[in-house]
């Protein structure tokens, strides 16, 4: 049955009352994710729907508990797509874990974040007090921008009940190929073509092959690829298998890592998996390598993807560290939000 | 106009004199980087909004980050107020000095760090102009995508602070999609580093919350901004329309038919005629609208995207689609556009620009609006859009000097800006609120909302030291300027008197 936004501001008000913490969850697909917390769920996957979508607009406003998967086939079934290619773990995930969580996919270097896409949501503060944010339309400066602020809060300052993002037309054409080179050499590759516009929309490197994503007119497609002595021979599905987590490396998580680096760097473990052309690493630590301190070595960020590692969340510090503190408390006076989850506090 | 400081609904002021002021910084700058007198600060009374002015106390320029840190930290040990400015090419008084405080002007910080051609990316100073990012680049084949208008004088810390947009938005979005690390000065006098080399961080997405943030939540000091490679092929049509709900609709169909343009903007018969008359563009006379539409990318792309423009543009009536033939015409379409609120300007004495966007489909529905309020008004209105991604900049005509006048304006653009938020739509595309739409927000935001923002603010800054009375009023501003509107059957200010 259908939840309103009335119920969920009745469940926060409630908990408000009785001070105890809430875990808002939508699929549970990403609980992994962040440090420890616990409190009672605050269930928003029966909170549901398109509130508004007409293709010309290039936006939509969607409810929290809405699945991506059907989020995607409405934009589909409309030849639009969400470019950044949230991930959807094992095939899961709802628009507000999507926007909790603030994670890319494979589309990332080429066409922005998730953050880019965010145009406004609704979010019921630790107040129990509904509040709207951005809007329906792409441009909006009027008063701060907390609706991109709540990207990667991981249901830490509120419960978000509706979301409104930009959305893009399908690709007129699209072609993946494989390489036959290393990693190394396929970065090289990479940052040659960064230097000037070409049709290439994602790259990737399971171990065995380069795999890259051509999207554009289709002459210029297979221009492009014969140009540089693409091959035909690439697994079907890679992508949407990547997006779902289901390739191989991914689909076992204990002991998965993902690595977020600068663009073209070189993890040197061979149990991993390169996406973002170098700026993502899925990994796994069987190897005794510590990930943490080799993500940071490199200039980047280790998440674990699974639950109950102690340095599985990056730690934020310094300034940054007091402002999360002080937005947790300007957003959630009685810290009743998944406490800790961020790892502050 | 309803711009100056009213301790009444804006809250006290420090009371600090210009006396006061001048001898707290000595040294920790240069003499000449410490204004002083009332005739050397003119020159800073005011932003891109004219109207607006107050000549500041006292103007600093610092030259280094480490000074803006000494400055800062001054600052709070004395409880002064810092109203931080740019180039001072903002349209919403947002950079409009306080009475007591010191204006931070960081201009003097123009110094590109580091230009790396190879990770796409370029280190400035907050002073870099926008379009000296772009210029430096060229030798490398890449580019800075946003480009305001103000392009040639606005700086990149401006930018930040207001998230600037421009004409090519649609495809490349607006600042905050474009910078990709800032380090900016909290009240404290602490450094906030914010972004980086990865494409994400943990946590809450802050540098998103300073773009657009008006200098209230922290000083930027450093831009790191992603440059793009230039594109190999550009194409650019003048299509005109014998009305401009043919053009609304039009722009409706090309977006709906998959077809995403570099940038899509409209011009009504008002603004047509003014920008031909400045800018001898070559625009139709005769049409109701015109649009300037810009495809860009590789020229397989292009040709292809093309060929379906035009097919949407002749299935929705365009009376004339002229493609440009060569750079100079391209450049010259675009001169027409870029010019169009000087050559507005010269219809009348003076002009108000608005800057609110709404659904496009609304676009037909506003525009009877704008024109129903202009005519009551008796204010002749020139409507420039960025089509593409609905933001509107209608140009209110009057003369300051008829008694009343300078109201009028102001109370139609109030209206206006009421009337794109009952569509849906927001009262600021890309100028910002500034001192000149705090009566706006009113209407925008209920009670929550605004006590929210300004939980945010004291986040940052719970002295209010960094330019407080910007962006979010005050529940006693709204409750005079009398926007009671009822949000989820709650009336706002339950706390307030009604009077």
């Amino acid at each position: 049955m259908q939840v309103t936004e009335a119920g969920l501001i009745d469940q926060v008000r409630a908990a408000v009352h009785a001070q105890t913490p809430l875990c808002v969850s939508g699929s549970g697909s990403k609980t992994f994710i962040g440090c420890a917390t616990q409190g009672r769920s605050l269930d928003v996957r029966q909170h549901t729907g398109i509130v508004e979508y007409e293709p010309s607009e290039l936006v939509i406003t969607v409810r929290a508990g809405t699945l991506l998967s059907e989020l995607n086939e409405v934009l589909a079934a409309n030849n639009q797509f969400l470019p950044f290619e949230p991930p959807m773990v094992d095939g899961s995930g709802t628009v507000g874990g999507m926007l909790a969580v603030g994670w890319s996919g494979a589309g990332r270097p080429w066409y922005g974040a998730l953050r880019d896409y965010v145009l406004g949501l609704r979010l019921i503060n630790g107040r129990g007090e509904v509040l709207r944010f951005g809007g329906r339309v792409m441009k909006n400066v009027a008063g701060y921008d907390v609706s991109r602020l709540m990207c990667g809060s991981l249901g830490t300052m509120g419960v978000i009940t509706e979301v409104s993002l930009k959305v893009l037309p399908l690709p007129i054409y699209e072609r993946s190929f494989s390489l036959a080179l290393g990693r190394e050499d396929l970065l090289a590759r990479a940052k040659r073509w960064a230097a000037v516009v070409t049709p290439v929309t994602a790259i990737a490197h399971t171990g065995e092959m380069a795999i890259v994503r051509l999207r554009g007119d289709e002459r210029l497609v297979h221009r492009f690829a014969a140009q540089q002595h693409m091959l035909d021979s690439v697994p079907e599905n890679f992508w949407q298998q990547l997006q779902q987590w289901q390739l191989p490396l991914l689909n076992e998580r204990q002991g998965l890592w993902r690595v977020s680096l600068p663009p073209g760097s070189l993890w040197s473990s061979s149990a991993s998996l390169l996406d973002w052309g170098g700026a993502q690493y899925f990994v796994k630590d069987s190897e005794g390598v510590d990930v943490v301190q080799q993500a940071a070595s490199l200039g980047g960020y280790a998440y674990a993807c699974f639950a109950g590692c102690e340095d599985g969340y990056p730690r934020i510090s310094g300034a940054r560290a007091m402002l999360h503190q002080r937005l947790k408390q300007a957003f959630d006076p009685h810290n009743l939000f998944a406490p800790g989850r961020l790892g502050i506090m | 106009m309803t711009a100056n400081h009213d301790e009444r609904i804006d809250g006290p002021l420090t009371g600090f004199t210009r006396t006061q002021l001048c001898g707290l910084f000595a040294d920790l700058l240069p003499a000449d980087a410490i204004l002083v007198s009332e005739e050397a600060c003119r020159p800073f009374e005011c932003d891109g909004l004219s109207a607006y002015r107050s000549v500041p106390h006292l103007v600093l320029l610092p030259a280094s980050e480490a000074e803006v840190v000494a400055i800062v930290k001054r600052c709070a040990e004395h409880g002064v107020v810092i109203v931080p400015r740019g180039a001072g090419t903002g349209l919403s008084g947002g950079a409009m000095a306080i009475p007591g405080a010191v204006m931070l002007v960081l201009s003097r910080m123009s110094r590109m760090i580091t230009l790396d051609a190879e990770r796409g990316l370029a280190r400035v100073e907050p002073g870099v102009r926008n379009l000296a990012i772009s210029e430096a680049a060229a030798s490398h084949g890449l580019y800075y995508a946003p480009d305001p208008s103000s392009q040639i004088a606005c700086s990149i810390g401006g930018n930040v602070a207001e998230n600037a947009g421009g004409v090519h938005c649609l495809k490349y979005g607006l600042t905050v999609n474009n910078v990709q690390a800032l380090r900016c000065v909290l009240p404290d006098g602490e450094i906030l580093e914010l972004g980086g080399e990865c494409l994400d961080e943990p946590g809450l997405d802050l540098l998103a919350l300073m773009h657009g943030s008006e200098g209230m939540l922290g000083i930027v000091t450093e831009v790191t901004v992603r440059l793009l490679p230039i594109p190999p092929c550009i194409k650019t049509l003048l299509v005109s329309f014998d009305s401009v709900s043919a053009a609304a609709q039009a722009v409706a169909d090309v977006l709906a038919a998959g077809v995403i343009p570099a940038g899509m903007e409209m011009m009504d018969h008002l603004a047509i005629s003014a920008a031909e008359d400045f800018a001898q563009a070559g625009y139709p006379r005769e049409a109701q609208a015109i649009l300037i539409i810009e495809l860009d990318g590789l020229s397989e792309d292009v040709a292809a995207n093309l060929e379906r423009l035009k097919r949407v543009l002749q299935a929705a009536n365009a009376t004339e689609v002229r493609e440009a033939e060569s750079a100079t015409e391209r450049a010259l379409f675009w001169k027409g556009r870029k010019s169009a609120f000087p050559a507005v300007g010269r219809l009348a004495p003076d002009y108000y620009c608005m800057d609110g966007t709404i659904p496009k489909q609304k676009l037909p529905e506003v525009l009877a609006g704008i024109a129903a309020l202009s005519e009551q008004a008796g204010l002749p209105v020139a409507n420039v859009f960025h089509a593409g991604d609905g933001n509107l900049h209608p140009l209110i005509l009057f003369d300051a000097n008829i008694d009343g006048q300078l109201e009028m304006a102001e109370q139609l653009g109030g209206d206006i800006l009421a009337l794109c938020v009952t569509l849906g739509g927001t009262i600021t595309g890309e100028h910002g609120v500034g001192r000149e739409k705090l009566n706006q927000m009113c209407v925008q935001f209920s009670t929550a909302e605004l006590e929210q923002f300004k939980a945010v603010k004291e986040a940052f800054d719970p002295a209010r030291r960094f330019n407080p009375n910007k962006n979010i009023p005050t529940l006693a501003r709204c409750a005079e300027f009398g926007a009671m509107h009822v949000h989820n059957n709650e009336l706002p200010h339950p706390h307030l008197e009604r009077f």
